[in-house]
């Protein structure tokens, strides 16, 4: 039987809890300890229950009712619009801890925009106004340093 | 004591920054209104960054007013474009749009605005009436009952809110133990840290409620494709609007229904506005002499979710603050809020800053009014709002997202921490999972603590033998035999609703 995806997520909270309670057994102070020990179990209780109660209701449900094609196409399209979406936030990040906020914010913006199907006039402005907005608000304005880039930093700057 | 507040309240309405600030917040308030996409919680979530620069004079009425107002911006879409910009808007989509298809847009908007504006009022005037009663109560209330309260929260979050039990308490715990994480209060010692030092001082509040709320709504709307409304508003004649408001006072009853409802629900902790709106559309189509009228454009059917859905944001409020128990996720920031100021939630917003809660009561009132006289005004123009294509909205509040978490603490490791929370958030929300139950269970985890170590060390193992912590350990119990009754109660009003 092929467990359903939300199964995967309970094994994983079980691992998780596992390793929490493992490591609040190997804490010298009982006070310290006590309090995370007693919740990771809740929660490592709690996850085996709601994996348990998924594939019940897997094994009933495949009895009475099986996922059509089209149905399990529409669930992969979804994943995988997800996931691209949230490599886009990766890639920004990425590009925030090497280039620093003002590089990085540029290309994020012209790229993204784009990506999502924005007009060139409105990319390209948005793309300059972005990163001209964060360093006229935050370092004129909030006088915080914004970030630079390590590989600026490797550079010299 | 009370006197005294109240004239400090009101003398702070004396300062031009507090009105400075409620004006803002209604503004921004009443854009994530109308923004499908972003919600007042998002709104909030993105402020949260920027109200370590203010004082607690200024932003905690600022993230009050933004609450107060954005239902009533999620009216004006979810009459006119079909569109509910906020979840506690839906059922006004019902009659609402029924009515602009009629011809009747500006009718119904009338008739919203107005029930909202006075379903707010009368839950602020009750909220500001019940604190000299509630008060002798909160001050009788000590650490023990605080462990219990916290404890109640909690459940209350994991139990009422929408979807599955398991997963509410799941998440309040994985927000328990995220709280855990750094030095420990009493003993000194590092918990959860793996040797890296910026773990040390714990996890910060804002990059959870960023990556929590913000993050994953955006990639869902990108991931939608980012469309948001491409019908044409239609509001025509101030009439209309009159006729609407004449409308809220013939069914003064149906107003007063839902302020009540509006109300309890949201002194309930973990139910939230949207449960109202819902619960009061049922209500008044049950007690309704024409309930065949429902769903057809009756005016009813507006006035109903929309004075609930207001009226819940003052009890709600009042819950924060009394007991530092939020009923929302948007709630749970304003309580983040507080204890970024270094007020520690529940008992001292009731006496040490009893004249802050009278004020935000009263920033409720004087918000909803304004923003109501606003939206009437400028509704058609402002439903040009819902247009904002989602390829121009994701990109960049996704940049205020990663900004806004630097720019608290200028720690670099703070964006890298809103990323690894927002995959959390990403996959809590595909998966049903209760956010608002986390990020409560991670507000309140250290005071939990904190106030478990203190009862033990005063008054022993048995420190719960007092007449508050027994009565809340029994309405704990009491909770868990109530949800699956309530569950099926919902379940047939959604069924009758539909």
């Amino acid at each position: 039987m092929k467990l359903k995806s939300e199964s995967y997520v309970y094994i994983a909270l079980m691992i998780i809890m596992l390793l929490t309670i493992i490591q609040t057994l190997m804490m010298t102070s009982f006070v310290t300890e006590s309090l995370p020990l007693i919740v990771s179990s809740i929660g490592f209780v709690l996850a085996s229950a709601g994996l348990w109660r998924g594939v019940v209701a897997q094994k009933k449900g495949q009895v009475v009712k099986r996922r059509t094609e089209g149905e399990e196409e529409r669930r992969t399209g979804s994943w995988k619009g997800y996931l691209a979406h949230s490599g886009w936030v990766v890639g920004y990040v990425a590009g925030i801890y090497f280039l620093g906020f003002l590089v990085a914010t540029f290309i994020f913006t012209l790229t993204y925009m784009k990506h999502l199907g924005s007009r060139w006039t409105t990319t390209i402005v948005s793309a300059i106004l972005a990163p001209v907005f964060i360093w006229a608000a935050f370092e004129l304005g909030l006088k915080v340093t914004m970030w630079r880039g390590v590989v600026f930093g490797w550079l010299g700057y | 004591m009370i006197f005294d507040a109240w004239v400090q309240a009101l003398a702070s309405f004396g300062d031009p920054y507090l009105w400075l600030f409620i004006v803002i917040g209604i503004a921004i308030g009443l854009i994530s209104g109308i923004v499908p996409a972003v919600s007042g919680l998002t709104a909030c979530a993105l402020l949260l960054p920027f109200t370590f620069k203010m004082s607690i004079w200024e932003s905690l009425p600022l993230m009050v007013a933004i609450l107060a107002t954005s239902s009533a911006g999620g009216a004006i879409t979810a009459i006119l474009l079909n569109v509910p910009g906020n979840a506690a808007n839906a059922p006004t989509t019902i009659d609402g749009f029924r009515m602009t298809q009629n011809g009747e847009g500006a009718r119904a908007l009338g008739a919203s605005l107005t029930s909202s504006a006075v379903a707010s009022i009368f839950s602020a005037v009750v909220s500001l009436a019940i604190i000299p009663i509630i008060l002798p109560l909160v001050m009788a209330i000590r650490s023990a009952d605080m462990v219990f309260v916290i404890v109640l929260g909690l459940s209350f979050v994991a139990v009422l809110a929408r979807g599955s039990m398991l997963k509410g308490f799941l998440s309040g715990i994985i927000g328990l133990l995220i709280s855990f994480i750094g030095y420990h209060a009493v003993t000194g010692m590092g918990r959860f840290t793996y040797g890296i030092g910026y773990l040390y001082e714990g996890i910060r509040l804002v990059p959870v409620a960023l990556g929590l709320f913000a993050v994953p709504e955006m990639i869902q709307l990108a991931t939608e494709g980012g469309s948001i409304s491409k019908r044409e508003a239609v509001f025509k004649g101030l009439r209309q609007v009159w006729l609407g408001l004449k409308d809220s006072f013939r069914h003064w009853h149906i107003v007063l229904r839902g302020s009540i409802i509006g109300f309890i629900v949201g002194i309930a902790p973990g139910i939230g506005p949207s449960v109202a709106g819902w619960v009061s559309y049922a209500q008044a189509k049950q007690t309704s002499r024409h309930p065949e009228r429902f769903g057809t454009g009756t005016v009813e059917g507006v006035i109903a979710p929309e004075s609930a859905n207001s009226a819940s944001e003052a009890g709600d409020l009042l819950t924060t603050l009394a007991l530092g128990i939020p009923g929302s996720g948007a709630m749970a920031l304003v309580l983040g809020a507080i204890i970024m100021a270094g007020i520690v939630p529940g008992p001292d917003m009731m006496t040490k800053h009893l004249d802050m809660s009278i004020a935000l009561m009263l920033v409720i009132i004087v918000s909803i009014f304004l923003a109501c006289l606003l939206c009437l005004l400028l509704a058609s123009q402002m439903a040009r709002l819902a247009f904002i294509p989602g390829s121009v909205l994701v990109p960049l509040v996704l940049i205020a997202v990663f900004v806004g978490a630097y720019a608290t603490d200028g720690q670099i490791e703070d964006v890298i921490l809103t990323l690894v929370l927002s995959a959390v958030g990403c996959i809590m929300a595909k998966f049903g999972f209760n956010r608002p139950a986390l990020f409560l269970g991670f507000l309140l985890g250290a005071h939990f603590e904190r106030y478990l170590f203190i009862s033990l060390q005063v008054s022993g193992p048995l420190f719960f033998m007092r007449p508050i912590s027994l009565t809340l350990i029994f309405i704990n119990l009491l909770l868990f035999v109530f949800s699956p009754a309530k569950r099926w109660f919902q379940r047939r009003k959604e069924a009758q609703v539909a």
